[in-house]
């Protein structure tokens, strides 16, 4: 006994009962219907896996049903085949074309019936499977973009003198880039943008380890700092390498914190090499009451330095992408924020991306523009990420992004006791 | 993304063309892959491919971590675009890269 239930719809009670005959032998459960409007009347109440419809019926004939069947979302999909007799063939050609899986002619021929009926009923099976399926797959990509959320600072930190603003724009369900903001002790925020290798949920996984690690091995470093007896902010850290041989002098503290770039790629190098899975990353600490801007720049696209009226520099790469080397030493460089400097750090999904004609959009394009924006006098973070969303957006014009789309500024303003102190305010 | 590989003894010279990107790299990672045995001589010709993403990247660090220490991997026709982002990424210290075929065939041992 199959478990496929299928609906007869015939006027003449002799062909509802020889077919409804021949289908029960053959194992289905059949039920039937006088007319249209009683079939349509069961197929809102019941669900059915098929529908054997004759075309000449009062009340309302097959053409009818049909459209009905179409219009729903819900009954669509119900496989109908036609039965009619051979001189009404075109008839059963409008029927086929208001969407008809099949038809049968009259008088029945039970192995065409079986045949027809097996590969309707096959056919709804496969489809019916596939949407499941794809619900599956779409339930479980939505739970893992809601948990990826979660792994994006819910708001950007707010601090005088410091104006943050960002944008996140996956091309997928869920995303392997991300930007991080945080506030650490000694009126320091970390800043952090990363775009991790290939698409999809595997590069979703690696940003979760990756942009975890980060944020705990900060967090911890500045935490033990504050345990220590004597206070870390009055020693320094003398940071040298061959490309800097006069050495560079960091406070204490924001050492620490830029090693917790190293420990992950140490740990990630150590304990994921097999997936063979890296990420760019900038990390930089911004000491809020000196301006000073320390920074490893793993193997990322470098973020623009701009003044108020020009760009002042790239701060490109001083060590590997996280992930591909073990045991690498991350050059550190620093940069200045005088007050109104801003830095914009981006992916590569921004001046990757491609117009209609498949041309990027470019590093050029991407510094004219910002210059641009500062040059006529705004001075919002928030502003020029909106203005670059716009015209990335513009740019792509209707396409979809090939790669997730995130940027970071940071607008630097010297708090007002410090401008006093340096005689400028 | 095409990829056409031709073998003699130990050397294969794969030549790639097309975009490198996150829908054809396991493409290319299912050529590249098998090819890796204790002696092979591989020369990745990739002066027909425009464009290379990350996900390339990690094909080529797959194949660069699955080398064994008797085997040669060398990459040659890199475009600007592809060596532009090898830098920045530090991949092109990872790598053995030789401008040519004819030159990358010299470099083989």
């Amino acid at each position: 006994m199959s478990d496929y239930t299928l609906l007869v719809v015939d006027d003449n009670q002799l062909n509802r009962d020889s077919l409804s005959r021949i289908l029960r032998r053959q194992g289905y459960k059949v039920e039937t219907a006088e007319n249209g409007q009683e079939a349509l009347e069961q197929l809102h109440c019941q669900d059915f896996d098929l529908v054997l419809l004759d075309i000449m019926m009062p009340v309302m004939n097959g053409y009818e049903v049909l459209k009905h069947l179409k219009a729903d979302p819900k009954l669509r999909r119900i496989p109908v085949i036609v039965v009619s007799a051979n001189e009404e063939i075109e008839s059963v050609v409008q029927c086929i074309e208001l969407g008809a899986e099949d038809y049968l002619p009259k008088p029945f021929n039970r192995v065409l019936l079986q045949a027809r009926i097996t590969a309707s009923l096959e056919r709804k099976r496969l489809y019916d499977q596939e949407q499941h399926y794809l619900e599956l797959v779409r339930r479980e990509l939505d739970t893992g973009r809601q948990i990826q959320t979660d792994f994006l600072p819910p708001e950007l930190p707010q601090m005088e003198g410091l104006e943050l603003a960002a944008c996140f724009k996956p091309a997928r369900e869920v995303a392997g880039d991300f930007y991080d903001a945080f506030v650490l002790p000694g009126n320091r925020v970390v800043l952090v943008i990363a775009d991790v290798c290939d698409k999809g949920v595997g590069a979703a996984l690696f940003m979760a380890l990756t942009r975890s690690l980060l944020r705990v091995l900060a967090q911890q470093a500045a935490a033990r700092l504050q345990l220590l007896a004597f206070d870390p902010e009055q020693h320094f850290v003398l940071v040298r390498d061959k490309n800097l041989p006069e050495g560079l002098l960091l406070a204490a503290p924001t050492y620490e914190i830029l090693n917790a770039v190293k420990l992950t790629n140490d740990y990630i190098t150590l304990n994921h090499n097999r997936v063979d899975m890296f990420a760019t990353l900038f990390f930089a600490v911004l000491e809020l009451n000196t301006g000073k801007l320390s920074y490893i720049n793993a193997g990322h696209e470098a973020p623009l330095h701009l003044g108020s009226k020009a760009l002042k520099g790239q701060l490109k790469a001083t060590g590997p992408a996280v992930g591909v080397m073990q045991g690498v030493n991350f050059a550190i460089r620093q940069v200045q924020l005088e007050s109104g400097d801003s830095l914009l750090a981006y992916t590569d999904g921004v001046t990757e991306a491609r117009n209609q004609a498949g041309q990027f959009f470019g590093e050029k394009q991407l510094i004219q523009v910002t210059e641009e924006f500062f040059s006529e006098r705004n001075t919002s973070a928030g502003d020029l990420i909106q203005k670059l969303e716009n015209l990335l957006k513009s740019y792509i014009a209707g396409g979809d992004p090939s790669d997730d789309i995130t940027m970071l500024t940071t607008l630097y303003t010297l708090p007002v006791a410090n401008q006093q102190a340096q005689g400028i305010g | 993304m095409k990829v056409n590989t031709r073998t003699q003894d130990e050397l294969t010279v794969i030549e790639v063309s097309g975009d490198i990107d996150s829908r054809s790299a396991p493409t290319l990672q299912n050529v590249l892959l098998p090819l890796v045995t204790p002696d092979c001589k591989l020369i990745l010709e990739l002066s027909k491919v425009e464009f290379m993403t990350s996900a390339g990247l990690r094909v080529l660090l797959s194949l660069r971590r699955q080398l064994p220490q008797s085997g040669q991997l060398i990459l040659v026709g890199l475009n600007d675009q592809i060596r532009d982002t090898m830098t920045t990424t530090g991949f092109l210290e990872l790598f053995i890269i030789q401008p040519t075929l004819p030159a990358g065939l010299a470099a083989l041992i």
